[in-house]
């Protein structure tokens, strides 16, 4: 009788506990969807074309090639040339620097492009196409630049090139239209007198520059600190991460407007002559390029732009660059 | 009749003295009448003590998980989801706002003072209710990293303002840092959480706690009737009173404990599909469109450097798609809130794609920003607002349903309790008014 009453409740248990629990009782989990799952910051940043090309020995790299006799009349290109071409599609492309007042930025009301280079480029396409108004640009940054010519992305670039006998390799150049120099900026508290002085400390410039190249390279042994726009190197030192920022004196002349608390030390590192990057396939765009570069060095054009853009923050307006040529 | 002899297959064939007579005569006496019924008394009791102690045991587990949830881990998680939405907009709208130009709108200027108040009364929130050490952590990093952010954005803006080009390089600062630490650190704030709910909802529906109830409920009610059997052969009374409502009683609460277990379950249940699931799904699509759209503006700004953000944009863009197509399958009461979720998201997604191709066309940047500008920002927030509403209301349905799966459970404990402890009550009288009558 007991035994009875002991299989009855141990058959109550078993058939009616299991299924039971099975079906309403089972324990609820409640863990995060996939779908509510927060994305990771990417952390990798896409790689930056650097300058990586072998270095040769062209000998000397500013000599570009020697404007055509007569230039073409504007509005009036020579047909079956890639000038023709430029002026069939309507406009110039350029890529210019967006963060190196006073060459080249963005005014942030207007939205227009401004400075030295534009200025450059909107004669040279003044002198394609007979009036302005016929330049759209593209903001590169300084690793872009060869890699938007070498695409056939843009025409020409006018974006605080330097000329060296490595990036010749890659593309052409027209003659000197600038004849900059690297130089060092400093905080005005810093004792420093020139990048001798920097030994052991982070030193800022581009990535992918000359800058950046000469600064590994200095005897002193700075920590060369590369950032991805020239403007970045302003930020890193206003907030202690470098010790100074060593690139072209018209950039760090541009960063001294911004922050008056900097100065520029008058030791200059190299020259760094700039000049308009064309492609190697495009000659007489270079030649053309050459001729306008001429016209305006001889006919005042260059010191009214130069006033216009840098003004009197580098002292007296220099005299525009000589042309030179290889032929 | 004193000395009955409970069964009539027990005789007294072995000699008296001898071990075996001994022990039989014990047997007899144990299961004399009155012996065995004082047993079946205080078994009686143990079980539906143990039954009572089962039910509180485990009704108490699950008022303590539901509480839980309802008062600590369910806020804190919607509070971290707030303080990453707040962020996430704030770095969204400063991106916006400087895209305008010099001076940013005092729209766009207001909703950014609004979102960073919100994402700090929160965190301030956060703080007063105690935290443990895992989370000092994250919650360093929040209440240090936002006051260095929003000193950037200042920075950023009085740059702007001169017309200087370093603006822009410290809003990348800015963003950089929200997107890369910030961030983070408040979505580690809600994955503890979350972790803390999945607990919650483990603790508040074990199978063995109904399992429990039903075992021991069965082995009370086994014996009760097992004893009023006995009671009616050997007494031939048939119904002892209070045995039967002690019966009734145990069956009752077992009862009641179960279709209240069974129906705290189905709420909560129906606060996770309905609510916790839809509004941890809307919250991470409103997110990482968020994200998306500060990317976009960034890109704007950043001009010739957008490659990095229109990469993080698509990255985001293609998780937001599988997000939305999660979020649209959920089903549900409030399925409505987010029905024009995907579409609104399209319709941006088309003004953002002609953005971009703009803004990569030499010459099409100043058309990208108006475009940006124009077009994009209205249906952007068009989106934005529509999850927002849909958040909110999963949000509500998810306080809800916990405060009403506590509520089944409110009183559960105290009216068992009483019931059981007064079935105990009934066995033990019931039980000694049979004994009495053997004195």
């Amino acid at each position: 009788m007991k035994l009875r009453w002991a299989l009855a409740t141990v058959a109550f248990a078993v058939g009616g506990v299991i299924p039971l629990t099975a079906v309403s009782c089972g324990t609820v989990a409640s863990p995060l969807s996939a779908a509510g799952q927060p994305l990771p910051p990417l952390t990798a940043a896409p790689a930056r074309a650097g300058s990586t090309a072998p270095s040769s020995n062209c000998g000397d790299a500013t000599l570009s090639s020697r404007p055509p006799v007569t230039m073409p009349i504007p509005g009036k290109m020579p047909a079956g040339s890639y000038l023709a071409a430029i002026a069939k599609r309507g406009y110039l492309r350029v890529a210019v620097n967006v963060d190196v007042p006073p060459f080249g930025s963005v005014d942030p009301d207007s939205g227009q492009f401004a400075g030295f280079d534009v200025r450059i480029a909107e004669a040279v396409g003044r002198a394609i196409f007979g009036a302005s108004g016929h330049v759209k640009y593209r903001a590169v940054t300084n690793a872009e630049r060869i890699p938007a010519i070498r695409d056939g992305d843009v025409d020409i670039v006018v974006a605080t090139m330097t000329v060296n006998c490595e990036r010749r390799t890659q593309v052409d150049f027209s003659a000197v239209y600038y004849e900059a120099g690297q130089r060092v900026l400093v905080l005005n508290s810093s004792p420093a007198k020139s990048l001798g002085d920097l030994g052991g400390q982070k030193v800022c410039a581009p990535a992918g520059t000359t800058s950046i190249q000469r600064i590994a390279q200095a005897p002193s042994r700075p920590v060369p600190y590369p950032v991805t726009n020239d403007s970045d190197c302003l930020v890193a030192m206003q907030n202690g991460q470098v010790a100074a920022i060593s690139t072209d004196d018209e950039v760090l002349a541009g960063m001294q407007q911004q922050d008056p608390q900097t100065r520029v030390l008058p030791q200059s590192l190299a020259p760094e002559p700039l000049a308009v990057a064309i492609s190697l396939q495009h000659p007489d765009l270079t030649r053309f390029v050459n001729g306008v570069l001429a016209r305006i060095k001889a006919d005042g054009e260059w010191t009214a732009i130069y006033q216009q853009t840098v003004g009197n923050a580098l002292g007296p307006t220099p005299a525009p660059p000589p042309n030179r040529y290889r032929n | 009749m004193i000395f009955s002899v409970a069964s009539v297959g027990v005789g007294f064939d072995a000699p008296a003295g001898t071990v075996e007579h001994t022990r039989r005569w014990r047997r007899l006496r144990a299961t004399t009448t009155p012996g065995l019924l004082r047993k079946c008394s205080v078994g009686l009791a143990v079980a539906v003590a143990m039954l009572w102690g089962v039910s509180l045991a485990t009704i108490t587990a699950r008022h303590d998980a539901i509480q839980g949830m309802r008062h600590d881990s369910g806020p804190s998680f919607v509070a971290a989801q707030r303080i990453h939405d707040a962020l996430s907009e704030a770095d969204a709208t400063v991106a916006g706002a400087f895209l305008v130009g010099g001076v940013e709108p005092a729209t766009l200027r207001a909703a950014y003072d609004r979102s960073i108040a919100t994402a700090t009364q929160q965190l301030v929130d956060l703080d007063r209710t105690g935290v443990p050490a895992r989370l000092r952590g994250p919650l360093t990093i929040l209440s240090g990293q936002i006051p260095v952010y929003t000193g950037l954005v200042e920075r950023a803006r009085a740059n702007n303002r001169s017309g200087f080009v370093i603006g822009a390089a410290y809003l990348r600062k800015a963003s950089g840092l929200m997107q890369n630490t910030i961030l983070p650190a408040a979505d580690q704030l809600a994955a503890f959480d979350a972790d803390r709910i999945h607990a919650g909802y483990m603790s508040a529906t074990r199978w063995y706690h109904p399992a429990l109830v039903i075992v021991f409920g069965g082995l009370a009610l086994a014996g009760l009737v097992a004893v009023q059997v006995l009671l009616s052969r050997r007494t031939h009374r048939i119904l002892n009173v209070p045995l039967v409502a002690a019966t009734v009683l145990v069956t009752v609460s077992s009862l009641l404990i179960l279709t209240a277990f069974a129906a705290e379950r189905a709420t909560l249940r129906d606060g996770r599909d309905h609510g916790f699931v839809p509004m941890t799904v809307v919250a991470q699509a409103r997110v990482l469109a968020l994200r998306a759209w500060a990317d976009q503006s960034l890109s704007l700004i950043a001009r010739g450097d957008g490659a990095v953000f229109d990469t993080d944009a698509d990255a985001t863009a293609a998780r937001l798609n599988q997000v939305l197509a999660a979020g649209s399958a959920l089903g549900g009461p409030d399925a409505s809130t987010r029905a024009g979720l995907t579409a609104s998201w399209r319709d941006y997604e088309s003004t953002s794609g002609r953005v971009r191709r703009s803004a990569s066309d030499v010459g099409g940047f100043q058309d990208a920003v108006a475009l940006a500008l124009g077009d994009g920002t209205p249906r952007f927030h068009r989106f934005d607002q529509q999850a927002d509403t849909a958040v909110t209301a999963s949000q509500r349905r998810f306080s809800a349903r916990l405060s009403s799966a506590d509520s089944v459970l409110g009183s559960l404990a105290v009216g068992t309790a009483v019931a059981l402890a007064l079935a105990a009550l009934l066995v033990l009288a019931g039980l000694q008014l049979r004994i009495n009558e053997y004195r």
